[in-house]
């Protein structure tokens, strides 16, 4: 039975304001703590021994030596790792272009599309939620340099398609860019058409009334539209491109002759087959501040106003 | 407050990308100085040899296909816990092992026993004070009298024992009988004769020489080792191994050369690029259907070819790789493939020795983990033709008793995973493929690979090597 005492009792001057400061500050925290804590054993502590280690010779097992900068001097000087610097660079381009410019024009057609949408929103997907070593024993068939693709096209008088795509230390890199894509684009697709969904339907009706074709409404009302979607994106694509790895190491491990070589398979190299751990972490560092340079820049666009 | 919240988001992503970028980060442990344990109980072969509280030992180790999982269980587990009643061994298999083991192990905790890779990989856990010294394990279980002594002289540093030798290999041609009596050819012992049934090879359209390196490319280094040891000569080896002859040396120079010569001339799948993308199913593949001739690869190979060979059991054959340069003779590049210790952290360093033991105490348990496991777990220890299960095929044990002749003569050669030093090593692996490429030449190839190889030295990182 309800009686008067279980009636909350009207709020005094200092009750709200503990409550308040419970509600607003403590709670929040405290259902923070657990995540802060996971964070800070997962993330800051590594973080700082990177940080410390990149400075060290340091096998990866017992104590490290503090050797300042030398790791950095190393760094300036080692072919392979402006080699793999290059690599990432040129996979950032075509990762900045290719899928984004794929994913755009499909999500573009695929909003006019009214019967057969999911469909062909899950075809595009599936591939990003194939496993990558399923995807890489896939292509590695694909691109088999005995029974594969270029020697069927080969067996069919195209004797300039024999290519031998993951042996071929001029284009390798770019192989497995397009089979780390294949699986990539799909993904952005369904972002952008998700972003494009959200864009005001009026404001194509009115350009229409104004006579713009379809180029000038893609370019005057859907990118604007989905421009915060579309600069994320960007931004990471530009972190994932300098720590890639799973694709470049299972399919050619950086070869051959380094022509795939990436930041993330050198350090890999250096740790863990020549105990460089030390190197490895200024080889890792050099990359999170190069990745740190974008993302201060995407922080520095928001605070000038920019809808990111 | 602005600026605020740009300092701590710049702080929350950096600290992000660092992490993602982060190495192991592990507490070193306090101690440096590899721990020297007093052995408190007496060996005595198949008696128990802990007496008291049942203890349990850990033991990580690769994680083979699922077939040889449960012979090591029946033969190795079980066995040596009848033998030894207050020891319970946990065999856990692991993938990954090297990385996921030397993060444990740095952290102070990980198994009572580390397998790892090689010499060279022992030698870091050495350094760094992570590993027991069994010297005093060696005196009271006999060892010296069991194993083969240039195998366990590869586990010293500074006269300390800290490694037994879990698996030894050599590289050997393997070859399809059929494919070579169906052409008139025999097994060529010298350079001519191998060169010559590779030209015919190759006009017949078949790959003289099957491997490729997609799938591992430590092929390279199989490869260097082979040529390095028939064509320079295991004795040359040896001595520019204990410094007294330089990687650039002529001789090593022109071996190299030979071998980017064989490359260009297309008798590595046709060529560099194939080579390249060609992986082991495949190589085993062409192998057994005779669409190559031979393929250079180590003895772990007897593992793989019943299985590739499933339709033609008896077709497949092996000898030593043929003699590359006149006045050389012919040796196996021998080498360790694994390597076991005993963690420093151990509680139980002396029920851990006991269970290393069983590795070498009981020779037909021995025979029957190398039948049941065949080019994995290959103790080196001699073995007899009794010990082995009836039915164990002969070619494994004609294999097995070579190695052993070498091994007790010392006429053999040094693979470049077992006596050279972890930089020196993977420079081989790596820059092997611009040799082959033609990014490198020979010359510079050599010339880089001295320049390592003195750092290393100079920096005490060499792997002993058994007096010749």
């Amino acid at each position: 039975m309800l009686t008067s005492t279980s009636i909350r009792p009207f709020p005094t001057r200092a009750t709200p304001r503990s409550s308040r400061f419970i509600q607003r500050v403590i709670k929040p925290w405290l259902l923070l703590l657990p995540l802060l804590f996971f964070n800070v054993v997962v993330i800051l502590a590594p973080s700082l021994g990177t940080i410390y280690y990149a400075f060290t010779d340091w096998s990866g097992l017992g104590d490290a030596q503090w050797t300042g900068l030398a790791n950095f001097q190393r760094l300036l000087g080692d072919t392979i790792f402006w080699r793999a610097f290059g690599n990432n660079l040129i996979w950032c381009i075509l990762f900045l272009t290719v899928p984004i410019g794929m994913a755009l024009l499909g999500a573009s057609l695929l909003a006019n599309i009214r019967r057969g949408q999911t469909f062909f929103r899950v075809l595009y997907f599936a591939p990003y939620v194939i496993a990558s070593v399923v995807v890489t024993a896939l292509w590695r068939n694909i691109f088999n340099p005995s029974m594969g693709i270029g020697v069927q096209l080969a067996k069919l008088g195209l004797l300039w398609a024999d290519i031998k795509f993951l042996g071929d230390s001029n284009i390798v890199l770019y192989s497995v860019a397009f089979i780390d894509n294949w699986h990539w684009w799909g993904f952005l697709l369904v972002i952008y058409f998700a972003a494009m969904q959200s864009v005001d339907y009026s404001l194509y009706e009115h350009a229409r009334l104004e006579g713009a074709n379809r180029w000038q409404e893609f370019i005057h009302i859907t990118l604007p539209g989905i421009r915060p979607t579309l600069v994320f994106t960007l931004l990471i694509t530009v972190i994932f491109s300098f720590l890639a790895f799973e694709y470049v190491w299972l399919l050619t491990q950086g070869g051959p002759a380094n022509a795939s070589e990436m930041l993330s398979t050198m350090a890999y190299k250096s740790a863990f087959r020549r105990f460089e751990a030390g190197y490895a972490a200024a080889i890792g560092l050099t990359t999170s501040v190069i990745c740190l340079v974008f993302g201060t820049l995407f922080v520095a666009l928001r605070r000038r106003g920019w809808e990111i | 407050m602005k600026a605020s919240k740009l300092i701590s988001a710049t702080f929350i992503f950096t600290a992000l990308i660092v992490s993602a970028c982060a190495t192991p980060f592990t507490q070193a442990p306090a101690t440096q100085m590899p721990a020297t344990p007093s052995p408190t109980q007496a060996a005595a072969g198949e008696t128990s040899i802990v007496a008291g509280e049942k203890v349990k030992i850990t033991w990580w180790t690769e994680n083979p296909e699922e077939q040889y999982q449960q012979p090591l269980i029946e033969n190795f587990v079980n066995g040596c816990q009848t033998d030894n009643p207050n020891i319970e061994i946990e065999l856990k298999f692991t993938e990954n092992l090297n990385d996921v083991l030397r993060t444990a192990v740095q952290a102070g905790s990980g198994p009572d026993i580390i397998q790892t890779p090689g010499p060279a990989f022992v030698a870091e856990y050495v350094r760094a004070g992570l590993v027991s010294d069994l010297t005093p394990y060696e005196q009271k279980f006999g060892w010296r009298d069991i194993i083969f002594p240039w195998a366990l002289d590869v586990g010293k540093l500074d006269g300390k024992l800290y490694s037994l030798p879990l698996t030894y290999e050599a590289m050997v041609m393997w070859y399809n009988k059929k494919t070579l009596a169906a052409n008139n050819w025999n097994v060529p012992t010298t350079r001519a004769e191998l060169e010559k049934i590779a030209e015919e090879a190759k006009a017949k359209g078949l790959y003289p020489f099957v491997n490729g390196n997609a799938g591992w490319k430590g092929v390279n280094e199989w490869l260097v080792s082979t040529w390095y040891n028939n064509y320079a000569g295991a004795d040359n080896v040896y001595r520019a191994l204990k410094g007294d002859l330089r990687w650039d040396d002529t001789l090593f120079v022109e071996a190299i050369a030979l071998l980017k010569d064989y490359m260009d001339k297309g008798y590595f799948r046709g060529g560099k690029q194939s080579y390249f993308a060609t992986d082991f199913p495949e190589i085993e593949a062409d192998l057994a259907t005779g669409k190559g001739v031979f393929d250079f690869a180590g003895t772990w190979a007897f593992q793989n070819k019943p299985v590739a060979f499933t339709e033609n059991p008896d077709d497949w054959d092996w000898a030593p790789a043929p003699s590359l340069r006149d006045g050389v003779r012919s040796s196996f590049p021998i080498g360790i493939g694994s390597t076991l210790s005993i963690n420093a952290a151990s509680k139980n360093p002396d029920a851990a020795a006991a269970v290393l033991h069983c590795v070498y105490s009981n020779p037909r348990r021995a025979a029957k983990i190398i039948h049941d496991f065949p080019g994995e777990w290959v103790v080196p220890i001699t073995l007899t033709k009794e010990d082995f299960p009836v039915g164990t095929d002969p070619r494994f044990i004609r294999a097995l008793e070579a190695l052993a002749a070498a091994s007790k003569s010392g006429d053999y050669g040094y693979t470049t995973w077992t006596f050279w030093p972890a930089k020196s090593d993977q420079f081989i692996i790596e820059q092997m493929d611009a040799v082959f490429d033609g990014k490198m030449t020979p010359e510079e190839f050599s010339r880089q690979l001295q320049e390592i190889y003195a750092q290393e030295a100079k920096d005490g990182k060499l792997p002993p090597v058994p007096s010749r």
